[in-house]
C-alpha cells in the first residue's frame, strides 16, 4: 500500500512542477489580468509540498506548521482572485464577508491551536467551504454574462473547475479525518481518493493552460 | 454506523457525486451557451431587419426630398425663366435675367444631383450626412437650422451610422411636419467614450401622455436600443421638443 501512496506522491510532485513551469511559459498571455500572481501560488504549493514531504521523511516530525501557513495565503489569494474577476457588486461584497470570516477562524486557530503540532482543521474547512461558495458565485456571474461563449478558453474557468472538484470531494474526507483518524484502518481508501482528487485538479489546471487564449 | 461504514459510504459517494457534478456543470454551461448563441442569432436578425428598414426609409425620404426640391425650387426657377423668356421677346435686354435664372436653376440641379448620388451618399459620415440635411433645411428655408460639432469626430461603424442618421432624420421630419417650429438646433458631442447627440426645436411640443409620434417614436427607441444607445425625447407643450441620444463607443 505504501508503495502505491509513494507513486501518487511522486506523481503529485511532478504535476506541481509541470503546472508551475507551464504557468511561467504561458505568463505573457495572462500577465495583464487578475491571474498575474498565479505562478507565485503554484510556486508556494511546490515549495510547501516539498518541504512538507522532506520534514516528514527526513525528520519524521509533524509538518503541520508549513501547511497551516501555506493555506492562509492559498485561500486568501483565491478569494481575492474571484472577488476581482466577478463583476457583480453584490457578489463581491459576499466574498469580502467570506474573507473576514475565514480570517477570524484563522485568528482563532492561531491563538487556540498549536501551530507546530496540530493542523488548523476548522479554519481549513471554513476556507475550503468558502472557496466552493466563491466558485459558485463565479459560475453564476459567468452564466449571466456573454463570457459563457468563450469559457472553454478561459484559464480561470479551468482553475475553478479543478478547485471546485477537489474541494467538493476533499471536504468530506477532511471532516471524516478530523472526527476520527487511526493508522492502519480503512483510511487508505480515502487517501487514494484524496490523491486522485489532487491529480484531477492539476489535470484541470493543465487543460486550462493548454487551451487558454488571450482575451481580445 | 461505525467508522468503516462511514469511510466506505464516503469512498463510494465522493466519486459518484463528483461525476454527477461534472455532468451537471458542463451541461448547464453548454445549454446556457447554446441559448446565448440562439439569442445572438435572433438579435442579429432583428438588427439586420431594422437596418434594411432604415435604409429603405432613408431612400424614401430622399426621393420625397427630391420631388419636393424639383417641384418647389428648380420647378419655380424654370417657371420664372419661362416667363422672363416670354417677356424678353418684347424686351430683348431681359435676356440677361433669363440667363441668370437658368444659371441658378442649373446650380441648384447640380447641387441636387451631387446630393443624391448613391456613391457619395454611401461614403458620407454621420457628421456629413447631418450637415447636408441641415444645409438643405436652410437652403429651402424650411426652418432655421444650426449644427454644432464638439470634440474630435470619432469613426463609427457604417451600419450603426445608418441607424443613428435614420433616428435623427425621423426627428427632423417630425419637427418640420408637425412642430411648427422656427428653429432647430443640433449638437454632436464627441468624447473618448461616447457620442452624445442633442436636437431641439422651439415648436408646439406635445404632452407626453398623448401618444404623439406613436409608432415613429417607438421605432426610434427600438433602433437606439439595437445599437446599445439610449434615447430620450423630452417635450413640453408650447415650448418645443428635444431629443437626447447617447451612443457608447465601447
Amino acid at each position: 500500500m505504501k508503495a502505491v501512496l509513494e507513486i501518487f506522491q511522486n506523481v503529485h510532485m511532478a504535476l506541481y512542477a509541470i503546472v508551475f513551469i507551464l504557468s511561467l511559459i504561458k505568463y505573457p498571455v495572462y500577465k495583464n489580468t487578475s491571474l498575474k500572481f498565479l505562478p507565485l501560488i503554484f510556486l508556494l504549493t511546490l515549495v510547501a509540498e516539498s518541504m512538507g514531504m522532506f520534514i516528514n521523511k527526513v525528520y519524521e516530525s509533524p509538518n503541520s506548521v508549513i501547511y497551516n501557513i501555506y493555506y492562509f495565503f492559498y485561500f486568501t489569494f483565491f478569494f481575492y482572485l474571484f472577488m476581482k474577476v466577478i463583476n457583480v457588486k453584490k457578489y463581491k461584497n459576499y466574498i469580502k464577508i467570506g474573507i473576514v470570516i475565514f480570517w477570524l477562524f484563522y485568528l482563532r486557530d492561531l491563538f487556540f491551536t498549536d501551530i507546530f503540532n496540530e493542523s488548523f482543521i476548522e479554519s481549513y474547512i471554513v476556507g475550503a467551504g468558502l472557496l466552493i461558495y466563491c466558485i459558485i458565485l463565479y459560475y453564476i456571474s459567468i452564466l449571466q454574462s456573454s463570457k459563457v461563449l468563450v469559457i472553454k478558453n478561459d484559464l480561470l474557468f479551468w482553475i475553478s473547475v479543478g478547485l471546485f472538484l477537489f474541494y467538493i470531494g476533499y471536504l468530506p474526507i477532511k471532516i471524516i479525518r478530523s472526527w476520527f483518524y487511526k493508522e492502519n484502518s480503512f483510511f487508505w481508501i480515502l487517501l487514494i481518493i484524496q490523491f486522485s482528487l489532487v491529480i484531477v485538479m492539476y489535470l484541470c489546471f493543465l487543460t486550462g493552460f493548454l487551451w487558454m487564449k488571450k482575451k481580445s | 454506523m461505525d467508522e468503516k461504514e462511514i469511510i466506505i459510504i464516503a469512498a463510494i459517494a465522493i466519486p459518484i457525486s463528483l461525476v454527477i457534478i461534472v455532468i451537471v456543470l458542463f451541461s448547464v454551461f453548454a445549454r446556457r451557451k447554446n441559448r446565448m448563441l440562439q439569442e445572438q442569432e435572433e438579435a442579429k436578425k432583428v438588427f439586420d431587419r431594422e437596418l434594411a428598414e432604415s435604409q429603405i426609409e432613408i431612400r424614401e425620404e430622399t426621393l420625397r426630398n427630391i420631388s419636393w426640391e424639383l417641384h418647389d425650387n428648380i420647378g419655380q426657377l424654370m417657371t420664372l425663366a419661362k416667363i422672363q423668356a416670354q417677356m424678353a421677346q418684347e424686351k430683348p435686354e431681359m435676356m440677361t435675367e433669363v440667363s441668370e435664372t437658368i444659371g441658378t436653376g442649373i446650380d441648384e440641379l447640380r447641387a441636387l444631383s451631387k446630393l443624391i448620388n448613391p456613391e457619395a451618399l454611401k461614403s458620407l459620415s454621420l457628421k456629413e450626412a447631418v450637415s447636408l440635411e441641415i444645409e438643405r433645411f436652410n437652403r429651402l428655408k424650411f426652418i432655421e437650422a444650426k449644427l454644432t460639432i464638439n470634440g474630435s469626430v470619432m469613426p463609427i461603424e457604417a451600419n450603426t451610422q445608418i441607424i443613428l442618421f435614420r433616428i435623427l432624420q425621423e426627428f427632423f421630419s417630425n419637427t418640420i411636419k408637425h412642430s411648427k417650429a422656427s428653429t432647430l438646433k443640433v449638437v454632436l458631442n464627441y468624447s473618448e467614450e461616447e457620442l452624445s447627440i442633442t436636437a431641439e426645436d422651439n415648436g408646439v411640443g406635445f404632452d407626453k401622455s398623448d401618444d404623439f409620434l406613436g409608432i415613429g417614436l417607438k421605432n426610434m427607441k427600438t433602433r437606439a436600443q439595437l445599437i446599445n444607445s439610449t434615447l430620450r425625447i423630452d417635450s413640453e407643450e408650447g415650448k418645443g421638443t428635444a431629443l437626447t441620444l447617447k451612443y457608447k463607443f465601447v
